[in-house]
């Protein structure tokens, strides 16, 4: 009897002996890569995520409520009259923290010494959480993306918006500095600006001019533009490549998904404003924009598109699209100009700057061979009451100011811009504001800010409940 | 080398069988009221064993004078009768108030009296889990057991099905029970792969369950509760299924033949409008997504005036050619409703051929089985098919070893229809389709004005001239005859045992299994195809290749400590190791117009193609034991343990124990005077469970992104590659999931067995529930992946059964069932909501304080009270402060009533199922209400009194327009174009929350006639022991409040969101012939 047992508790044992713990040794995860060599391998997702925070779907969302796009049908129809949803905020969101910010802290961790690459980043992150705190008001940031996060992390901390705008500045300041001692540098995996180390620092410069300005620190803004982005060729953009849909134009992307057909551009007050044959237009004797008109034509359906061959428009799948523009630094000067200085020659002589870039034609693709367009100087008499910018005979330096502004709607259409200064100025100055109409007769205030992403109130404790609705001015607008 | 073994072992089997010179034994088996049929004659000591006929009678041989006959009858005593010289021997069972010897046989694989265990199970019996020419084991077992629900996924040829038992406990990786067959676990796997990687949409896929052959089956079993399980341990969780399979019977060969033919038809069909054409507004436009346009009967009729002079669209199915129609120039006053339905549905048919032989000695026994089912679908070009074959064999290779083998190969093939919210898919393209549009002509070359040509352009509603590249929705001929879905899976199932008795009390057992599949699919989307990812072409070609391995080393001692006392322990090893790779391949923007699937270098350019293979493996080691005691035929305890070590764990604490004890007390045994009580035992147990992690969790990883904000994706791989880390954050400190369930049950036997009772209470708690739970994207990741919600069930299941007929020429039987499950997520760290219905306006989710899988969507803004807060108008208006919850789509609860009534040689049997109190979400008929298309939204009304609209028009007194009354609590208003395309429609900002509506129903599930021609005249002239006929129907009715489809089916197949229904492919009501030859 005893042996029985000898040889099953044996058999036992061997079995549980070469079932040791080498065994279970298989949970490495032998699909995708838990550590990358180098922080550079990164960086080109932090741009095409940011590349989606400025025109990707809020951007579209800030034009349906500034008159440069009409949703027709479907969310977009629904969104376009006012009823926003937090949902619409988690897109965007989940871009600048997981996209951009904690991509940024890993990229500093594994490569400290590439200081080019670390200063791109600080500028890439600045114009994401400058965008962010405009649309947003108070958000996460220096308690954001917090070291070794795990599910007992506490929940981030919103930052006051004024606080996150300082913080902006002196990230800008240091990305400055770096990019003046750096010894090292980027490549291909640079999408928007190819390496260029002036392309970053004049873009870091015109960043901090953005921002003094939507703090509506204007002679501080001044300070800075002289040192922004000072030709076209300097432009920090997001250039797609345009041969698939996955590196297309974001904007050509949309119109040509399945949601073709749920926004357009025709009939909007932007296309009115701009068409040559509109009286109430800004055409004017110097200025003819036919062919800007046809380029930032968005019809929102890609059978008319294609079969126009409207290929190489503002929509066309390879079309750069702008997000820290040679043009807004100009407007920018000869706003701060205006504003700081009192100097309303300056100011015309800015604009005029910017109008003679216009006149080369380089600013937009010409879609037909016989589009015109003309943008002559402007000179003082032009805004003196009775000019051709003043003929309802206001001040003449507001009736600088109102071209200036007006110029940088149609300028900034598919960015922020117009959105912008719509906030910016409804309260300092309700006079010079473009009159886009309010899309149905129920609302009586144009949108402040978007909503507090869903996901974020899901699961942070520290967003404020309520959340502020789409009608209430972030903190710098009140 | 596996396949010499087979031929080895058969031959040798065959030729044994012949091998022994014996003498035959005939008799009958009666008892008191007639013959008994079915009862079984086992030649003691051996294998050897027959049953009685219908007639009660038997024949079998016997080695010699010395040889033992038992005779048994479920529910009769049993006797044992010396054979001596005797040739005939007839036997008078008496019934046996005192136990009802049905054998149970556990998750280990060992057999056990069902008296002797304090658990709850359900057993099915083999003939009652499929109906004739029923290739799906799964949906058999619909309806028949308490507290163990079913739900289909759609009506597709061959789509899984989704098994629950005792609610949902955990939120993450399977939500099915273990199968273990024979003692060995079974894939049944149900997945999606990265070709079909949105749960919203795309094909239904298989149960992998659904691949048995569904005649090898020889008892099925449910153990639902926590206890039976915890053997199992980790994989547990949603309890175990047991199933045993056939093997060969000694005696003289036997085998049966059985064919069968079914037809299914389309069960609902969502009504349609046929009253308005195309348009918006009340005017008719080609172009136009919905159909709010013109009253066609108000046309004048004739032939459209279009547009010769320039672009025109020449069909490839008809002569057609297509000419752009002159604004204002829609004439005809046809309608395609019907038509345009009939052309994609058709009536299914299912040829099912199943054939098995058996036969063996007291030294071994062999079982062979082969089946064919070949289904055409009721969509046309759907079909599956399946081929099986099986060969159990057993030996006693001596006194002391056995040895049983058996194997298994499988093969399927299907092509399933594109579904759901999918513009590739099936029903959104149908339903969305005016009344006023003919869509034959949906494939033809379209010449341009300039003489462009383009070939075989898609031509759907939206683009009716073919003048685009991009078809918006798909016409559901295109999604039928231009695309592919297929799947082809061979599968091998070996099983082997060796068993050996050391000696009269002690045996071990080692048992191993491989299970191993692979599985290739192919989805097809030729150019022009519907969706921006498909429009010049999509190939997904995946490879799933799964591995299981499984060993058992296990020894079972029998002591009996005392006369009164006796004793059962079980001491085992085991490991288990799970493999899988997936590969697969994607070319898209094909680099010509290809019509079929070629390789993805031949059909797309290099930087249109990816790959990828994703590789997986568990393993686990398992040690586990029990103790039974028996006291004096009252008391049974039953203590339990496994220990467990993991490989998904962290290694510094990968080991876990799961206990389990259950207590029983047969208090009848302890009556004097039970009176009508035959058996009566109290019963309680307690058991854990549980389900481990994921593979491969621990760490963040980094991925080739993509980024989106709305249907605008860019990614990385398009711009030269890149890495960003991923949304979702490792944890390295991942637990287990634990369920703790405690139940009682009381079992009670009346009038000699023939009224059996069987209740049980059950209470769990599942705490460290594993999920992506969603943290503050402000972190930098948007979730982890880990411990942290606690979900509890309760419940009441009730089965009853009751022999109400038992005479000679008739028998009838009626068994009830009824269970409730109150289900709760306690405790849901990160608070928020875990969304199972990924892609859906409508979610199906876990919020803490509410059941799991309750519907949330936007709803309408309401006051304190609960009432709405209207519009100056008297419409409501939309909540745009969240979602809310709107529905549960959890039973109240389910019930099922199963009667069998036999005359001689006729039977008739029948099931009717229900559930109540679930909700349902008809989003298919609320959006197809937006579109104008749905039959809710084609009334003609003649106003009696002023009636304002959503857009505050007032609309006179006597005016006839399109649209429907109602109020909303502040007076009537019309429901007419402004308010279905304003509050109802897609996404954010709609009234979602009115799709959503009970859905309880009550369905004829089965309904058998079936008739045995087995009369000794009949034998002798056929050599045949019998044939059987049956005719049976499945789904034949169904009494329910949802409109157009089957509420059982649900848009988001296998998983834990349910009660959605979003242009899923409908369910189907079958009706089925078969015959039977036994020899």
């Amino acid at each position: 009897m005893k042996s029985i047992y000898k040889i099953i508790l044996s058999l036992i044992f061997l079995t549980s002996a070469v079932a040791c713990d080498d065994y279970l040794d298989v949970n490495e995860n032998r699909n995708q890569l838990v550590e990358v060599p180098s922080g550079t391998l990164l960086l080109k997702g932090t741009l095409l995520a940011n590349a989606q925070v400025q025109q990707g779907h809020l951007s579209r969302v800030s034009m349906y409520y500034t008159g440069g796009l009409i949703g027709l049908q479907l969310v977009q129809q629904t969104i376009y009259n006012y009823d926003y949803t937090p949902g619409d905020s988690d897109g965007t969101w989940s871009q600048i923290y997981n996209g951009i910010l904690v991509q940024n802290k890993e990229i500093r961790r594994i490569s400290p010494d590439l200081d080019f690459l670390n200063a791109i980043i600080d500028v890439n992150e600045a114009l994401a959480v400058g965008t962010a705190t405009s649309l947003f008001g108070d958000i996460p940031y220096s308690a954001a993306v917090p070291d070794n996060p795990s599910l007992g992390s506490e929940d981030p901390t919103l930052d006051a918006q004024a606080d996150v705008y300082a913080s902006l500045q002196t990230l800008l300041d240091g990305a400055i500095t770096k990019i003046n001692t750096s010894t090292t540098s980027v490549g291909s995996e640079d999408i928007y600006n190819g390496g260029n180390k002036t392309s970053w620092l004049e873009a870091a410069y015109t960043l901090k001019a953005r921002y003094y300005l939507q703090t509506k620190q204007y002679s501080q803004a001044l300070t800075f533009v002289p040192n922004g982005v000072s030709s076209a060729s300097n432009t920090t953009a997001y250039r797609p490549i345009g041969d698939v849909d996955g590196n297309s134009n974001i904007l050509s992307n949309f119109v040509t998904s399945s949601r073709a057909g749920d926004m357009t551009g025709v009939g909007a007050f932007y296309r009115d404003l701009i068409d040559p044959t509109n009286v109430n237009g800004r055409n004017n004797a110097k200025t003819d924009e036919t062919a800007r008109r046809n380029y930032s034509f968005v019809f929102g359906n890609d059978e008319q598109e294609s079969e126009d061959g409207l290929l190489i428009g503002i929509d066309g799948p390879a079309t750069p699209m702008k997000l820290v523009s040679y043009e807004e630094n100009l407007l920018i000067w000869a706003e701060c100009l205006l504003r700081a200085n009192n100097d309303v020659q300056g100011a015309i002589d800015k604009l005029n700057e910017l109008r003679a870039y216009l006149n080369t034609g380089d600013s937009f693709n010409l879609m037909n061979a016989a589009d015109t367009f003309r943008y002559d100087a402007y000179d003082l008499a032009d805004f003196q009451a009775g000019g051709i910018e003043n003929i309802d005979n206001i001040a003449t330096d507001r009736a600088v100011l109102r071209e200036i502004i007006e110029e940088r709607y149609v300028t900034g259409f598919t960015t922020f811009m117009a959105f912008n200064d719509a906030r910016r100025l409804r309260a300092s100055d309700p006079d010079v504001i473009v009159p886009f109409p309010l899309n149905n007769g129920t609302t009586t205030i144009n949108p402040q800010r978007f909503l507090y992403p869903q996901d974020e109130i899901d699961a942070n404790s520290n967003i404020p409940s309520p959340i502020p609705d789409l009608f209430t001015p972030t903190a710098v607008n009140q | 080398m596996i396949r010499k073994l087979f031929l080895c072992v058969f031959t040798l089997l065959l030729t044994s069988s012949f091998m022994f010179a014996q003498r035959t034994v005939t008799g009958t088996v009666s008892e008191s009221s007639g013959p008994l049929p079915g009862a079984s004659v086992i030649v003691k000591g051996t294998d050897a064993g027959t049953t009685t006929d219908f007639d009660g009678n038997y024949s079998i041989s016997v080695p010699n004078d010395d040889s033992i006959l038992i005779f048994s009858f479920l529910g009769y005593t049993t006797q044992e009768v010396l054979v001596g010289s005797r040739t005939t021997i007839n036997i008078t069972l008496s019934e046996d108030a005192q136990a009802l010897d049905e054998v149970i046989v556990t998750a280990l694989g060992l057999k056990e009296n069902r008296d002797k265990l304090a658990s709850t199970y359900s057993k099915i019996e083999a003939d009652k889990l499929v109906q004739p020419v029923e290739n799906k084991i799964i949906d058999g077992i619909a309806g028949k057991a308490a507290g163990v629900t079913i739900n289909g996924t759609s009506g597709d040829p061959g789509a899984g099905s989704n098994i629950q038992i005792r609610g949902v406990s955990s939120l993450g990786g399977s939500s099915q029970p273990l199968i273990v067959v024979d003692g060995v676990p079974l894939n049944n796997d149900n997945i999606s792969g990265s070709g079909d990687n949105d749960p919203s949409a795309g094909v239904s896929q298989q149960s992998r369950l659904n691949d048995l052959n569904p005649d090898d089956i020889e008892s099925f079993q449910v153990f639902k509760g926590a206890s039976a399980g915890a053997l199992y341990g980790s994989r547990a969780l949603n309890g175990v299924i047991v199933i045993t399979t056939k093997k060969g019977k000694a005696g003289k060969l036997s085998a049966t033949y059985s064919s069968g033919i079914s037809i299914d038809e389309i069960a609902y069909r969502h009504p349609m409008q046929t009253s308005f054409g195309q348009g918006n507004g009340g005017s008719y436009s080609p172009t136009a997504q919905r159909s709010w346009g013109d009253r066609i009967s108000d046309r004048s009729g004739g032939a459209d005036n279009v547009d010769t002079s320039g672009q025109f669209f020449q069909s490839l199915v008809s002569d057609n050619i297509i000419y752009p129609i002159v604004s204002g120039g829609k004439n005809s006053t046809e309608i395609y409703t019907d038509r345009n339905f009939d052309q994609v549905f058709r009536n299914g048919i299912t040829y099912d051929n199943k054939l098995s032989v058996s036969s063996g000695t007291e030294k071994g026994t062999f079982y062979l089985s082969a089946g064919h089912v070949k289904q055409d679908g009721i969509v046309e070009s759907s079909f599956y098919k399946k081929t099986n074959f099986t060969l159990s064999a057993t030996q006693n290779l001596t006194e002391k070893l056995s040895a049983n083998f058996k194997a298994n190969f499988i093969h399927t093939g299907s092509n399933r229809t594109q579904q759901g919210s999918n513009t590739a898919g099936l029903y959104l393209g149908l339903l969305r389709t005016p009344a006023d549009f003919d869509q034959s002509d949906y494939i033809g070359n379209h010449h341009s004005s300039s003489g462009v040509v383009t070939q075989f352009r898609q031509r759907a509603y939206r683009r009716y001239r073919g003048d685009s590249d991009n078809a918006i929705y798909n016409n559901p001929l295109w999604t039928i005859n231009e695309q592919k879905s297929t799947a082809k899976v061979n599968r091998f199932i070996g099983t082997g045992e060796l068993n050996y008795k050391w000696n009269s009390n002690i045996s071990s057992i080692l048992r191993g299994g491989i299970d191993n599949y692979n599985d290739t699919r192919i989805y097809f989307f030729p150019w022009y195809t519907a969706g921006a990812a498909r429009r010049y072409g999509l190939l997904q070609d995946e490879t799933i290749l799964n591995e299981e391995i499984n060993g058992d080393l296990l020894t079972n001692f029998n002591y009996d400590l005392s006369d009164n006392l006796g004793s059962n322990f079980v001491v085992g090893f085991g490991l288990n190791d799970r493999r899988r790779k997936r590969i697969f391949t994607q070319a898209d923007n094909f680099i010509a117009n290809f019509r079929s699937p070629l390789d993805a270098n031949e059909i797309a350019a290099k930087e249109n193609i990816t790959a990828e293979t994703t590789l997986t493996s568990r393993r686990n080691i398992r040690f586990y034991g029990t103790a039974n005691f028996d006291y004096a035929d009252q008391l049974i305890l039953q203590i339990g343990g496994a220990y467990e070590k993991h490989s998904v764990l962290p290694k510094s604490d990968n080991g876990f124990f799961y206990p389990s004890v259950e207590l029983g007390w047969t208090f009848s045994n302890a009556l004097k005077n039970k009176g009508k009580l035959s058996f009566g035992k109290l019963r309680f147990a307690y058991g854990q469970v549980a389900n481990v992690p994921i593979a491969h969790r621990a760490q963040t990883v980094f991925e080739v992104g993509t980024f989106s904000t709305f249907s605008d994706v860019i990614a990385l791989e398009d711009f030269g590659g890149g890495f960003q880390l991923d949304e979702r954050l490792g944890n390295p400190g991942l637990k287990p999931e634990i369920k703790t369930e405690y139940e009682f049950g009381l079992d009670l036997r009346f009038f000699k067995n023939r009224l059996t009772v069987s209740s049980t209470y059950y209470t769990n708690e599942t705490v460290d529930v594993l999920l992506d739970i969603s943290i503050p994207t402000s972190l930098g990741f948007e979730e982890i992946y880990g411990n942290g919600a606690t979900i509890e069930n309760k419940g009441f299941e009730l089965e009853l059964k009751y022999d109400f007929l038992k005479k000679e020429d008739w028998r009838g039987s009626v068994a009830v069932n009824f269970s409730r499950n109150r289900n709760l997520v306690s405790k849901l760290t990160g608070g928020g909501i875990i969304n199972f219905t990924d892609g859906s306006s409508i979610q199906s989710v876990a919020k803490e304080g509410f059941p799991l899988g309750v519907l949330s969507t936007q709803g309408a803004l309401r006051d304190d009270n609960g009432n709405m807060i209207l519009d100056s108008n008297g419409f409501p208006q939309v909540d745009t402060r969240g979602d809310l919850i709107v529905g549960d789509p959890n039973p109240d609860w389910r019930g099922g009533v199963q009667f069998d009534l036999s005359y001689k040689n006729l039977s008739l049997s029948g099931l009717i199922d229900t559930s109540q109190g679930n909700d349902f979400a008809e989003r298919t008929r609320f959006i197809t209400s937006f579109f104008g298309t749905h039959a809710d939204v084609g009334n003609t009304i003649t106003l009696a009194e002023n009636l304002v609209n959503f857009d505050g028009d007032v609309i006179p007194a006597g005016s006839s327009v399109r649209g429907n009354i109602e109020n909303f609590g502040g007076g009537n208003v019309l429901l007419d174009e402004s308010y279905y395309t304003t509050l109802w429609g897609f996404g954010d900002g709609k009234l979602n929350e009115f799709a959503v509506h009970d859905g309880s129903w009550t369905r004829l599930r089965e309904l058998s006639l079936s008739y045995t021609l087995n009369s000794e005249k009949f034998k002798k002239a056929t050599g045949f022991e019998s044939i059987v006929f049956t005719a049976s129907g499945r789904n034949l009715v169904i009494w329910t409040d949802v409109v157009g489809i089957d509420p059982d089916i649900n848009q988001y197949g296998v998983g834990r969101g349910k009660g959605l229904d979003y242009f899923s492919n409908p369910g189907s009501r079958t009706y089925a012939f078969g015959v039977k030859f036994n020899y």
